[in-house]
């Protein structure tokens, strides 16, 4: 499983941990172990609507945040679970640009088994880093 | 730390107050103070400790950090936190607010008895179940563009009242009239506009609900004042506590996102963890937010009044009697997550200071401005959830508080993370459970119950007991819930 909540960084609220071997691989999983916080079986959810996901930062961290923030964005104001399965990471000047299309349906209590709501990405804790073996995230939901 | 887990060099101020000096650690302007029974203090992890003292290192923070009964970790200040800071050379932090900006209680009070409800009880929770959307994309009736939901984010309450969704008791008897002035839309985000928009009338999720619960005769601790509120033995009332919903987070998050941009940059300030990022109080950045974070609280205390008018229709349906024959007047309605500028008397001389509340709510003593006219020689209301299963409480402000800038607890705090709740009980059960003590639960989610069990909370009788014993607020009764809406 490239990703697993963890114990020990909050009481209040779910954390995560991913690990892949390419960036945008742990962009993929960290915005799965989201949507995983919310929908108790992510492959319930149908790629019936879409969504282009545009994101600019100054940092890899920033990124990542925004880009999570952005399925957060979907969730509440068109009520969408969207889940992406590729995204592309470019530099930009002295920044990044990541590109991805999110692919879901509208939440539907009676499909998805749904579990609890994520109001923000935090920064607690909040680690994105690379490694011998690839890439690792360690994400807080404020829940 | 000792090897009991708690800082090197706290001490006893009393049986509920303890002080870590500022010698802790470096750059503590003053002291942490937390207040705790020696066992609830043994119960708080140590980032709570950590949290504190880091936010005892805010510019402009007067007299101390402090913890409230209930404080358990949270991002940046610790959840249960109060500082206070000068306006002028202090800052403003979005982490001594939270993410769930004016995240509140309300109590309302029936004229029904627990013998005239059991009867409906289920039809009741059904029609509260269905009438206020709860849970991940939940979404409520009303339809509103965005200029009208900026309308809202400026008003409050007051935008309920011209809608139809409010009598003007309601706004009398909440938190700042149900609306802080200087509430200017232009700070917030069309983001968190497009976020927030759909989401007026519902309850959200995790440690939110709304409880039908109970006034049981052993249960009314100053019998003057819970009749003076409006409660009498066996009486039926309800309680809701949810927040800003996705535009108040969205608030938050926008301002943190910005704060971290400018904040050593511009402003030259180093904090501990990127959570407590921080402008000064009067920088353009810093007033910004205040505005924005305002906006959030009017939307909240809007939101809860959408929810209050639902309440009304469920049980005029459910009991087949207006909702003035019922009763269902509005007790109080407090926020637990906001700054605000008050006037507070420090080192002698009365001056103006702003008060960080994070899970901390205000409590106002009898005589203060601020406290309704009818319950002028009371004190504010101040109402605190305990968990699902063990009850609520009604309690005063008073005088004792004047430390603490009349801020007491807010809830009964975790102890227990949710992902090992998750696997340690089962929500299906914990329903069941509960039915068979008399408690009916409507949820959205067997899998975000199990999250709220009690046995991940701390002892709420514990909490209060703190609050009374430290005199910072007074216990006036506790309410059993019944019945019982979680999403």
């Amino acid at each position: 499983m490239p990703y697993q909540y963890i114990d020990g960084i909050t009481s209040a609220d779910m954390a995560f941990e991913a690990t892949e071997d390419t960036l945008e691989k742990l962009f993929v999983s960290c915005a799965d172990a989201l949507l995983g916080v919310m929908v108790t079986d992510l492959d319930a959810i149908e790629p019936r609507l879409e969504r282009k996901i545009h994101v600019e930062a100054d940092s890899i961290e920033d990124l990542l945040h925004d880009f999570l923030m952005k399925i957060v964005f979907f969730k509440d104001a068109e009520t969408l679970l969207l889940r992406t399965r590729s995204v592309s990471i470019q530099k930009r000047g002295p920044g990044y640009a990541l590109e991805a299309t999110g692919r879901g349906e509208t939440v539907n209590a009676a499909k998805h088994d749904l579990a609890s709501d994520v109001k923000a990405v935090t920064r607690h804790k909040f680690e994105i880093k690379k490694d011998a073996h690839g890439w690792r995230a360690v994400v807080v939901l404020d829940t | 730390m000792t090897d009991e887990g708690l800082p090197q060099g706290i001490k006893r101020i009393s049986d509920t107050l303890w002080e870590i000096p500022p010698e802790y650690k470096e750059g503590m302007r003053v002291p942490a103070r937390i207040f705790a029974t020696e066992k609830l203090l043994h119960e708080m992890d140590a980032a709570v400790f950590d949290q504190v003292t880091n936010v005892a290192t805010l510019p402009g923070i007067l007299r101390a950090a402090y913890c409230m009964p209930d404080g358990h970790s949270g991002y940046g200040f610790p959840i249960g936190g109060v500082a206070a800071m000068d306006p002028e050379r202090g800052v403003i932090s979005p982490g001594g607010i939270g993410f769930d900006i004016n995240c509140g209680m309300r109590l309302i009070t029936t004229e029904l008895t627990e013998d005239e409800v059991k009867p409906r009880l289920r039809d009741l929770v059904e029609g509260l179940f269905r009438s206020v959307p709860s849970g991940v994309g939940s979404t409520g009736f009303v339809k509103l563009t965005a200029d009208e939901f900026r309308e809202v984010a400026e008003r409050g309450a007051r935008w309920c009242l011209k809608r139809g969704y409010a009598r003007p008791e309601d706004l009398e008897y909440t938190e700042d009239g149900g609306c802080v002035e200087g509430a200017d839309s232009e700070t917030v985000s069309d983001h968190a506009i497009e976020r927030g928009l759909k989401q007026i009338g519902t309850l959200g999720s995790g440690n939110h609900y709304l409880e039908v619960q109970v006034v049981r005769p052993g249960n009314i601790f100053r019998e003057d004042l819970a009749r003076a509120f409006g409660l009498f033995p066996n009486q039926v009332v309800v309680m809701f506590h949810c927040g800003s919903r996705g535009f108040g987070h969205q608030v938050a998050s926008d301002y943190l996102s910005q704060f971290l941009k400018v904040m050593e940059p511009k402003y030259g300030i180093h904090v501990a963890d990127r959570e407590l990022a921080c402008t000064p109080f009067r920088s353009p950045e810093g007033q910004a937010y205040f505005s924005a974070m305002k906006c959030a609280i009017n939307m909240s205390f809007a939101n809860r009044q959408v929810i209050l008018h639902r309440v009304r229709e469920v049980f005029s349906e459910t009991f087949g009697r207006g909702p003035e024959d019922l009763g269902l007047r509005q007790v109080y309605d407090v926020a637990h997550n906001t700054a605000k500028l008050e006037r507070h008397v420090f080192d002698g001389k009365e001056r103006e200071v702003l008060v960080h509340r994070k899970g901390a709510t205000r409590a106002f003593a009898p005589g203060m401005p601020g406290v309704p006219q009818a319950f002028a020689k009371l004190g504010q209301p101040v109402i605190i959830g305990g968990s699902m299963e063990t009850g609520s409480y009604l309690l005063a402000g008073c005088a004792g508080s004047a430390e603490t800038f009349y801020s007491t607890a807010h809830g009964s705090g975790r102890t227990m993370s949710r992902t090992k709740a998750k696997k340690t009980f089962q929500g299906r059960k914990l329903a069941d459970d509960m039915a068979a003590r008399g408690i009916f639960v409507r949820t959205g989610s067997f899998a975000a119950l199990a999250e709220e069990a009690g046995a991940a909370y701390k002892n709420i009788d514990e909490v209060i007991g703190v609050t009374a014993a430290a005199g910072i607020s007074v216990p006036v009764a506790k309410f059993v819930p019944i019945g019982n809406v979680k999403g």
